[in-house]
């Protein structure tokens, strides 16, 4: 079958990962490679953290150093973390201005349509670049509102109390290796406070970019959802290609108070060389909802488990996520809800897409603890297996210690059907046309959850990323 | 039928032979090793009424072409009993298909710890696989802990496991009692009808016929 000339263009295109472009930028200051407690105290005196900080993030490295690598998920063994630099900073201070952002890191966020998707439809936006938040911005009417859109560092100097009440509360230090290490050199990340009733119409967006190689990009973000409140996050990140691995290891704490709902939305697209070690959690209360929509097409490795603790009777959890794994590429992804409450309920699906010898796996767990009553949950996993190299796995767990419960898990994996592809290439389209098709019909679930901006950017990602394949 | 087994135990190794028809009926796990081969069909029932301390592991592996394997565990759990087993299925050659159905009724301070894993190898082509574990809460003090795992690295398989986890439905119940029978007997009868469920599939109605009298004893032993 010759390739048609649309295919070639668009596998030209692929080939040059559209995001993989390089900024000369020149760090203001950059630490030197390895993991120290010279590094640690470093990076908190050059942010000119209060001595509490400094603490808190001592203890963690020493609790980073003492746990073991985990050893179950993907394969970790190859990070070097003495060869990595901890932090990077590309500019002096933070901007609320998009013109008094250096030209060169201007470039690289106009070049993603970073300023024009703000302008476009978001209440706020904020640009990280390396370890720093290099620009923040909010509407006026929601800053006159009370909300708070800021970032980490920055809350932490603005809002002390507020930040120290809540701060490593959802994800303390010690939960795991990556929270560790990311409590002991976070910097970066957003801290949202939405106030009792207010309602973020519009969504607030996020983006992260590391632009440097054997770079540690380790933001810290924290969201607090008062009652009866609104908002909606997003986050997109995008690295350049290098051969050598970069780590990108972030924490998000999410607390969603009384009747409050809190949507987290990720498109995760990473270059092939960055391990994605993520730590997710939010604490959901009485009547409250929490939605984690997560997108991980890119990346070498992720392992990314986003999670709700249900706590208040009437609560509701949502996780939806979609994976696609391409050539040496392994998505660990996953979802956990904990009911702790009576009346809770929580829903998840989750779809991975495998081919060119990725390994898609889904990791999960459904907790109800005793005397969670009338608990409804609902768990939902297809994997869509494109040819014999690639690999999925499905390994979810149900606890379930009480007895008024409804729990359901169904998991499925299939291959493109023949006579799907044939019932479609008897319709005039080609056999490529025709597996692209189905595969942004399984995906589309997911997708069209998505502000239509980024469904039409995501499918436009899935059929590159489908190109030159045959189911 | 070639072979009717039954013994206490599922054995330590067991050998399904070229061409056999097999049916195995046992009362209690073992850690057991099961060589499918070819062109083989072979039932295994479990009905299981007593727990046991640790975990049990039972292995399936597939070695021949156009094998079927019909594995169905009936757990009665009470007091504080505990069932804790894996199954781990090895499809690891073309053309195999597997049924998994596991149903526990779990009662008092009951526990059941399940790990049910289907591994599709590369040389797993058309394989067919499914695996269900259902439980059903009877005490509020009951533990049901489930694992059903997929792993698959062949590309034109049917793979899928479920899993649901709940109590009996107090609609039924109620339309029984209102029909003059007592609450536990309503009750009975509804976990019967539940662990029973998959007999069917064995197309051996006296196989059926007797096992859900052992079920039904059991139930009526509880009381």
């Amino acid at each position: 079958m010759s390739v048609p000339t649309k295919t070639q263009d668009s596998l030209k295109e692929l080939s040059d990962y559209k995001f993989g472009f390089k900024t000369d930028s020149k760090a203001v200051y950059k630490s030197p490679k390895g993991l120290s407690e010279t590094v640690v105290r470093e990076i908190s005196k050059q942010k000119n953290e209060p001595e509490w900080m400094l603490e808190y993030r001592l203890k963690a490295l020493e609790i980073f150093n003492k746990k073991p690598m985990p050893t179950w998920g993907g394969n970790l063994g190859e990070i070097n973390f003495d060869n990595i630099h901890y932090y990077l900073r590309p500019q002096d201070r933070e901007k609320t201005n998009w013109d008094d952002v250096p030209d060169e890191i201007k470039d690289t966020f106009e070049k993603l349509g970073i300023p024009e998707a703000e302008r476009k439809f978001l209440a706020g936006s904020g640009a990280q670049f390396e370890s720093e938040v290099v620009y923040h911005s909010l509407h006026k009417d929601l800053a006159d509102k009370g909300v708070i859109f800021e970032s980490t560092d920055l809350a932490l100097q603005k809002y002390p109390e507020l930040f120290r009440q809540y701060f490593g509360r959802v994800i303390p230090a010690h939960d795991n290796k990556f929270s560790a290490l990311n409590s002991a050199v976070w910097s970066g990340g957003s801290f949202i406070y939405v106030p009792k009733g207010v309602d973020v119409g519009l969504p607030l967006q996020a983006y992260f970019r590391i632009n440097a190689e054997n770079m540690g990009q380790f933001e810290r973000t924290l969201i607090i959802v008062d009652e009866g409140a609104n908002l909606h996050y997003i986050e997109g990140c995008t690295a350049p290609s290098y051969s050598t691995e970069s780590l990108h290891s972030a924490v998000v704490e999410i607390i969603v108070k009384k009747g409050g709902r809190c949507q987290y939305s990720t498109i995760q697209n990473w270059s092939h060389n960055i391990y994605n070690l993520v730590t997710k959690r939010a604490f959901a209360y009485e009547d409250a909802e929490m939605f984690w929509l997560d997108c991980n097409i890119g990346s070498r490795l992720t392992m990314k488990y986003p999670a709700v603790y249900l706590l208040g009777r009437g609560a509701k959890g949502e996780i939806q996520s979609l994976a696609f794994s391409g050539k040496d590429q392994h998505q660990d992804a996953g979802a956990k809800v904990i009911h702790a409450a009576p009346d809770t309920t929580s829903k998840i699906i989750s779809k991975s897409i495998s081919k060119n010898g990725g390994r898609g796996t889904y990791r999960g767990l459904v907790k109800v603890n005793k005397g969670a009553v009338r608990v409804k949950s609902h768990v939902a996993c297809d994997a869509l297996l494109l040819d014999e190299q690639s690999r999925s796995d499905t390994y979810p767990t149900n606890q379930i210690e009480e007895s008024n419960v409804s729990v359901a898990h169904e998991a499925t994996v299939a291959k493109i059907g023949q006579e799907q592809l044939f019932y479609l290439m008897s319709r005039g389209l080609s056999e490529e046309e025709a597996a692209s098709t189905i595969v942004n019909g399984f995906a589309k679930p997911i997708i069209k959850q998505f502000p239509m901006e980024y469904a039409l950017e995501l499918n436009r990602l899935l059929e590159l990323e489908m190109t030159g394949s045959v189911g | 039928m070639d072979k009717l087994i039954e013994t206490d135990s599922i054995p330590k190794t067991l050998k399904i032979a070229e061409n056999q028809q097999f049916i195995g009926v046992f009362n209690a796990l073992a850690d057991s090793e099961i060589t499918i081969n070819k062109d083989s069909d072979s039932t295994i029932i479990a009905v299981l009424n007593a727990g046991w301390q640790g975990k049990k592991t039972i292995t399936f592996n597939f070695t021949g072409e156009n094998s079927t394997l019909n594995f169905i565990a009936i757990i009665i759990g009470k007091d504080s009993d505990s069932f804790d087993f894996e199954t781990i299925s090895n499809h690891q050659v073309a053309h195999t298909k597997g049924r998994y159905n596991i149903r526990s009724a779990m009662f008092e301070q009951s526990k059941i710890d399940y790990k049910g894993n289907l591994i599709i190898g590369k040389g797993g082509q058309q394989t067919d696989s499914y695996l269900a574990h259902h439980s059903l809460m009877m005490s509020p003090d009951a533990t049901t802990d489930t694992k059903p795992s997929l792993e698959i690295e062949a590309s034109d398989v049917k793979a899928g496991h479920a899993a649901t986890i709940g109590n009996i439905d107090e609609d039924m119940l109620f339309y029984l009692e209102s029909r003059g029978l007592t609450q536990t007997q309503s009750q009975e009868l509804m976990v019967k009808g539940f662990l029973t469920q998959d007999l069917t599939q064995t197309n051996n109605p006296d196989l059926e016929k007797s096992l859900t009298e052992t079920i039904s004893h059991y139930l009526h032993a509880r009381r």
